[in-house]
């Protein structure tokens, strides 16, 4: 009962000094005394309930005095990466709540109460994982999770065993006043890469900030101080999403090594957006994270941080529908299937046919004739190209959530002649769909369920679409015998969120069917009989586009010489476009052919001299002829033109470095690390120079990163293992394989997968 | 016989101990109910009984007592517990979006300013009820960030 009574007494005082703080900053403003429109301050409302939870709230030191120190008294917040800038804990009342701020930002606040930054705490679809690692391996492992899914948990010290903070902060998730207090970056290693300020919506006239709730009427006098408050550059910029949307296991998490998870950070820098990539297929105009996700729109509620009528986006819509199902927010769903069906950002091409007694392939479909018969058996190209996303397709998670293809052919009649990636009745994704999903496994080769990332160890298989690329994916399929008129083939590119089962997971198997969405869609007749050239559908790609495409699709899949066949189809249609000659070239440089390769990027070159994409090829084959000097040449251009470029950085570290030009290598691979802390490369070569120069400490601490950030030496093993008991993830996994009901081919039967150059 | 009562003393001694790890409650803390009662709030009874896992918090005296009741059940028939625990509601009770798989919500019958919400996770039904706050607006947001907390922690 004392202590009771020590604690009210203390937390009196607390109120006092808050509120004595708050008289403070109302005189300080009443100088100036310039009039604007006067809003209802909410510190003098006697009955706010923020204020009734402040009296009871448990004192920092108290916080301290039971927390969970497991990682050390300094690093309170591992496993995550977050810190705050003062010492200690900081108070859930610290952070003003998302209602204070909305009653200016009303815009905000509606869009973000839907938002899955307001809910990201609350869901079952996060809570059935964390309150698994909670349960097995400790609430202070969650520290990882909540750096970014509840920060005011985590940097109030409520993150540990028996914890004496009231929670009811946890409805608002990622709030106004975690993101606008951040005041400072780390390296965009991710998992709460950021430094927490104390939140304060005010400077004073000399710029320091001023903690707490400041009244409305006060803010109104001085909005650019408001602003320099909540405000900072760098919030506008990829590497602020970075601090969270980017994501690795380190071994305080996992009691084992980093492990990487999830970056759509970087997926995005090496991105045509970025314009730090020289090496991109394509080019496109500058976009950031922000570009796409909290695009200005007009705004139908009043908010003072509308510009021109119009508000930037704080519905962050994205690919999750999942949350707003679930939460019955329909704003947020039509805004998030809007989404993901606008942008231009799929392309689907149903590129060709080859039947399967020839090699010919006949395409692009729809420019060329052809005929086909009843039983012929046919192969058909379907390419798929990520082509206006700044990240991979799926670029998170693709252990829960799920793009496939779903492929189906049918008769004149409407009868299915084949389908491919359909739900069954129980919800649950064909297996042997084509699907943009990965396979984490465990030290026992077992598929982590759950999203447990814990117990990752590695990933059987991991298959997207990177920003940019395409995926070459094929059907084989017989012509009924006797079939005449037309069949209709249509290749959609689905998408959950989340799979089946783990829907399962978390609520049972009984719960309602959770929506898929179309992202991109093509559908093309052909006759059984005479086929004829037909007018390009509206939205199909240009036909150089479309064998560039096929040709990317090939070089991913490590087909050479095909994506050389398709690439010069390229220059046949567009022999002015120096990234064809580029692009047979990159193929050539895989293969192995080095003076072909040479030949085309010299001819890339006198169509778009000092072109950086070339040049960075060019340097490749010089260093195979040993041209030392002209790689260095080379090189050095394209980083002046790219100085963000992590190839050519890493290249140029490289040459350096075997030229014992140890300043410059080391200038080279401390460029790179700025770009990306992870880059292995970089961690062994720096902890060769520093040893070299004599920075053992520096040295040590870049070698400890690479081994522990270099891949699991066992991680093919628990790979292979897990597909040999799973045949339609070992399918998957090979870089080309055919999707089909056929009878396998005796070669396939001895054993091979379908598929395999 | 010497080593009796040493082991009744060492029982003796650790009961206490075991007292106090029943002093929390595993689906909310005390000063998350603290906060939504907006009084100092203690945990007066936390234990199995054959309705299920219990904890129940009080906070205030007399006329302002006010009081928050948990109960947590795995169940085999959520109809049958669905039906006994609208059996508090002086009315029909209200579907509840977005807390666990279902859930509803009903003033208590008989009980001034009372709220009940109740619902399923998977197989483990919840019972929340909150007591004793006048404003029935504030009443049904406290109770329903109560519920909230309970639900979430049984996922």
């Amino acid at each position: 009962m004392q202590i009771r009574h020590l604690k009210t007494l203390a937390a009196f005082v607390v109120l006092m000094g808050t509120l004595g703080g708050a008289f403070k900053a109302s005189a300080m403003f009443r100088e100036t005394g310039k009039k604007k429109p006067v809003i209802a301050n909410p510190v003098a409302k006697p009955s706010d309930a923020a204020e009734a939870h402040r009296v009871i709230a448990a004192s920092p030191e108290d916080i301290a005095s039971t927390y969970n120190f497991r990682f050390g008294k300094d690093h309170p917040f591992t496993p995550g990466n977050a810190e705050f800038q003062g010492t200690g804990f900081m108070k859930p009342d610290d952070f003003p709540d998302a209602q204070y701020c909305g009653h200016c930002h009303q815009q905000a606040y509606a869009q973000w109460r839907q938002a899955l930054h307001s809910n990201s705490f609350r869901t079952p679809f996060y809570r059935n994982s964390v309150n698994i690692l909670i349960r097995t391996k400790g609430i202070e492992f969650s520290r990882h999770c909540e750096s970014c899914h509840n920060p005011i948990a985590l940097l109030s010290g409520g993150i540990t065993q028996d914890s004496h903070i009231d929670r009811r902060f946890d409805r608002e998730g990622v709030t106004c006043s975690v993101c606008h207090s951040i005041q400072q970056l780390k390296s965009t290693s991710g998992n709460g890469g950021y430094v927490m300020g104390l939140p304060s919506v005010m400077l004073d006239e000399k710029g320091n900030r001023i903690p707490g709730k400041v009244p409305y009427e006060e803010i109104m006098r001085h909005t650019d101080r408001h602003a320099r408050a909540v405000m900072q550059d760098f919030y506008r910029t990829p590497q602020f999403c970075a601090a969270c949307h980017k994501a690795n296991l380190p071994d305080h998490l996992n009691d084992f090594k980093f492990v990487s998870a999830f970056s759509a950070f970087d997926d995005w820098q090496n991105s045509k957006f970025s314009h730090q990539n020289p090496l991109t297929f394509y080019t496109g105009d500058f976009k950031t994270c922000q570009t796409c996700h909290m695009a200005r729109s007009l705004a139908v509620l009043p908010d003072y941080g509308a510009k021109k009528g119009t508000f930037a986006s704080h519905s962050w819509a994205a690919g999750n529908t999942a949350v707003p199902y679930y939460m019955k927010l329909s704003e947020q769903m039509d805004k998030t299937v809007k989404f993901l069906q606008s942008g231009d950002y799929l392309n689907v091409d149903i590129f060709g046919i080859k039947k399967a007694d020839s090699e010919k392939l006949i395409a692009p479909l729809g420019s060329v004739p052809f005929h086909i018969n009843d039983k012929d058996v046919l192969d058909v190209y379907v390419v798929i190209q990520n082509k206006n996303i700044g990240h991979s397709l799926i670029p998170e998670v693709r252990d829960l959530y799920q793009a496939w293809v779903e492929f189906e052919v049918k008769d004149a009649s409407g009868k299915d002649v084949y389908h491919s990636g359909f739900l069954k009745p129980n919800g649950e994704l064909d297996e042997r769909a084509h699907s943009f999903t990965n396979r984490p496994v465990d030290s026992s080769s077992e598929f982590v369920d759950n999203h447990m990332v814990w117990m990752i160890h590695s990933v059987a298989f991991d298959n997207t679409v990177g920003a940019g690329r395409s995926v070459l994916v094929r059907y084989r399929f017989q012509v009924p015998a006797g079939l005449h008129g037309a069949i209709t083939m249509t290749a959609k590119v689905n998408y959950e969120h989340f799979r089946q089962t783990y829907l399962n997971n978390v609520f049972g198997k009984k719960h309602d069917p959770y929506p898929v969405v179309e992202l991109a869609s093509r559908q093309v007749k052909v006759n059984v009989g005479d086929n004829e050239p037909v007018p390009a559908q509206p939205d199909q790609n240009a036909e150089w586009m479309r064998w560039n495409n096929l040709g990317i699709a090939y070089l991913d899949q490590l087909q050479f010489s095909s994506s050389v066949d398709a690439f010069e189809q390229v220059v046949r249609l567009r022999p002015d476009y120096a990234d064809a000659y580029t692009n047979i070239a990159i193929a050539e440089i895989q293969w192995e052919k080095y003076g072909s390769a040479a030949m085309n990027v010299d001819k890339a070159l006198s169509l778009s001299p000092n072109n950086a994409r070339a040049l960075y090829y060019k340097a490749q084959v010089d260093r195979r002829a040993g041209h030392l000097d002209a790689e260095m040449a080379d090189l050095l251009e394209v980083v002046k033109q790219f100085p963000r470029s992590r190839d050519a950085r890493r290249d140029l570290g490289s040459a350096y470095f075997r030229m014992n030009d140890d300043k410059n290598s080391t200038i080279q691979f401390e460029a790179l690390q700025d770009i990306d802390p992870d880059d292995l490369t970089c961690h062994y070569n720096l902890s060769i120079l520093y040893h070299r120069a004599g920075k053992t400490e520096e040295a040590e601490k870049q070698l400890a990163l690479f081994k522990t950030e270099k891949i699991n030496s066992e991680a093919r093993t628990n790979g292979l293992d897990f597909l040999q008991k799973h045949p339609e993830s070992s399918r998957e996994s090979v870089p080309w394989h055919i999707h089909t009901d056929l009878p396998e081919t005796p070669h396939q039967a001895a054993g091979a997968p379908a598929g395999g150059q | 016989m010497k080593a009796l009562p040493f082991a009744a003393l060492t029982v003796l001694l650790a009961l206490p101990a075991v007292g106090r790890s029943q002093r929390s409650c595993p689906y909310i803390n005390t000063e998350t109910v603290s906060g939504a009662l907006q009084q100092p709030a203690t945990l007066s009874v936390r234990q199995q009984t054959p309705e299920g896992d219990v904890c129940d918090f009080l906070a205030g005296e007399g006329k302002m007592k006010r009081r928050l009741y948990v109960r947590v059940k795995t169940t085999t028939d959520p109809q049958h517990d669905y039906a006994k625990s609208r059996e508090v509601c002086a009315g029909k009770p209200q579907v509840v979006n977005a807390l666990g798989n279902e859930a509803w919500s009903c003033q208590l019958r008989g009980i001034p300013h009372g709220e009940a919400i109740f619902g399923r996770v998977r197989d483990t039904m919840f019972f929340v009820q909150m007591s004793g706050i006048p404003d029935a607006a504030v009443l049904r947001d406290k109770a329903s960030l109560a519920a909230e907390q309970v639900a979430n922690n049984l996922f």
